[in-house]
């Protein structure tokens, strides 16, 4: 596994972080929009813990400088906006972290005006939807076969939503706030997640038995897939349980997180397990 | 106008001239070639019932650099705008834009741009734009002890090669980029997609 994907172990670490601190900050600015007549008091705590998510997104973001041979020219990077996918991920990613982080400063604000806090939370909600757009479009390229499938997509969208409720549960619970039914909402969407996510890589790993080139199969770049998937599922299952239990131990106010982190970091490295195998799939029509 | 290069298969002898030529010029290290040989074979032997064995084995070579395709997908692919199509045709990687992200070597699908680890950035052949402007001509052409390589306008070598082809097995298929290259076809040369010969030399071709 870490043969042709130990190169772009900076790009599964992006793609499995990123997508997760942004959709568990959409998820938390979603439950701040929803409840906003509550008390301000948990909203100020729960807003400064958006911290959370947006440092996981951005480790997600310095993992991806670190593929870039040479950082210093980074800023060139987004010359392509609009022509290339990858100038298009770029600039969407650097909106959510943008508006996202405004978001974060503007909780220490002493008299927040709520307009201005909720603004900033639903342009960053969108900003996470435009962001994963284009991150799942960045590998459709026509040259790579194994890449330029709906399965790209399908396959970011669905482990996106496997960490990023968990990490949102894990942070609300972290809060310690009245969240009500939300923790078990996410924690479904996890659930959900996970199956259809599980079922869409089953599908990729067939896929690759029907590509190849002049040289091989494309399954052969990937031999051990299916263990690959395997560990993921269960990985994910065990972190989603840990967390289900934190959950049902709220009434304790030190164990119940501690399971919580330990199930949702648990759950990232599930999700970062399921990127590797699709790097190691890079395979040209041509030589 | 474009440039183009024109590989005769007939004299190519796999010699590997044009290879060491460009890295020499070019002063490249052990992590790149900007020209390659391939060594296409495949084939097997029968033993008929009487005993006698009959033979479909061949191996032909193919001297490949980038092909400064019309349509060029490295082009396409890098974000930062740091590969260039000049007015003659040639795709030039302008070093002190790219980043290394490594999109081009991606999208190319003849796998000719390379990631060198030392620069930090891609590099591949600039069908020597310096020569050129000195009025000389590449010296992987100038090198070939065979006079298997030509090159020039691409319209004037179509003209003077009227039966070349767009491309030969192991390139990938011609009409994803157009490239600006044409083949005098062996007799032993398969087509584009064949499945029964193999690259002989994957690692001696292979940069990653």
């Amino acid at each position: 596994m870490f043969d042709g994907g130990f190169s772009a172990t900076s790009l599964a670490v992006f793609t499995a972080l990123a997508p997760a601190g942004a959709v568990a900050f959409a998820c938390l600015a979603a439950f701040l929009l929803v409840n906003r007549s509550q008390s301000r008091d948990w909203r100020d705590v729960l807003a400064h813990l958006l911290f959370i998510p947006l440092a996981i997104a951005w480790a997600g973001f310095i993992a991806s400088a670190t593929h870039l041979g040479t950082p210093a020219n980074a800023l060139h990077a987004i010359n392509g906006l609009g022509r290339s996918p990858l100038s298009n991920e770029v600039v969407s990613a650097v909106a959510f972290l943008f508006f996202a982080g405004m978001a974060w400063m503007y909780s220490y604000r002493e008299k927040p005006k709520a307009s201005v806090m909720n603004g900033l939370l639903a342009i960053s909600i969108v900003c996470v939807i435009v962001m994963l757009f284009h991150t799942s479009f960045a590998y459709s390229i026509a040259t790579v076969p194994t890449w330029d499938t709906w399965l790209t997509p399908a396959n970011l969208c669905a482990t996106a939503l496997l960490s990023g409720p968990a990490l949102a549960t894990t942070v609300l619970q972290a809060a310690r706030v009245r969240a009500g039914k939300w923790p078990y909402a996410l924690l479904l969407i996890a659930v959900a997640a996970l199956a259809a996510g599980t079922v869409l890589l089953v599908c990729h790993m067939n896929f690759l038995g029907t590509v190849g080139n002049n040289v091989t199969l494309a399954s052969a770049l990937v031999p051990n897939y299916g263990w690959l998937i395997a560990a993921h599922a269960a990985l994910a299952i065990c972190g989603l349980a840990f967390q289900l239990h934190g959950l049902r131990l709220a009434t304790s106010r030190t164990r119940g997180p501690v399971f919580s982190v330990i199930g949702c970091a648990v759950v990232i490295i599930a999700a970062l397990l399921a990127r590797f195998p699709f790097y190691d799939a890079y395979l040209s029509v041509g030589f | 106008m474009a440039y183009g290069f024109y590989f005769d298969s007939t004299r190519c002898t796999g010699c590997r001239t044009c290879e060491m030529a460009c890295k020499d010029y070019h002063d490249l290290s052990t992590e790149a070639a900007f020209r390659r040989v391939f060594d296409y074979e495949g084939g097997e032997f029968v033993e008929n019932a009487d005993g006698t064995v009959t033979a479909t084995t061949y191996a032909y070579h193919l001297s490949e650099a980038c092909n400064h395709c019309e349509s060029p997908k490295c082009f396409a692919a890098c974000p930062t705008g740091a590969i260039e199509k000049d007015e003659d045709g040639i795709v030039y990687i302008k070093e002190d834009v790219c980043t290394g992200t490594g999109a081009c070597v991606d999208a190319c699908p003849f796998g000719v741009p390379i990631l060198v680890k030392e620069k930090n950035k891609a590099v591949k052949c600039d069908m020597c734009r310096d020569r050129i402007a000195e009025g000389k001509r590449p010296i992987c052409v100038e090198a070939c002890p065979l006079r298997a390589l030509e090159w020039g306008d691409l319209d004037e070598l179509k003209k003077a090669h009227p039966d070349a082809v767009h491309a030969i097995a192991p390139m990938a298929d011609p009409s994803i980029t157009n490239p600006s290259v044409i083949i005098n076809a062996c007799p032993a040369a398969k087509e584009v997609g064949d499945t029964t010969g193999a690259v002989a030399n994957e690692k001696e071709v292979t940069f990653a």
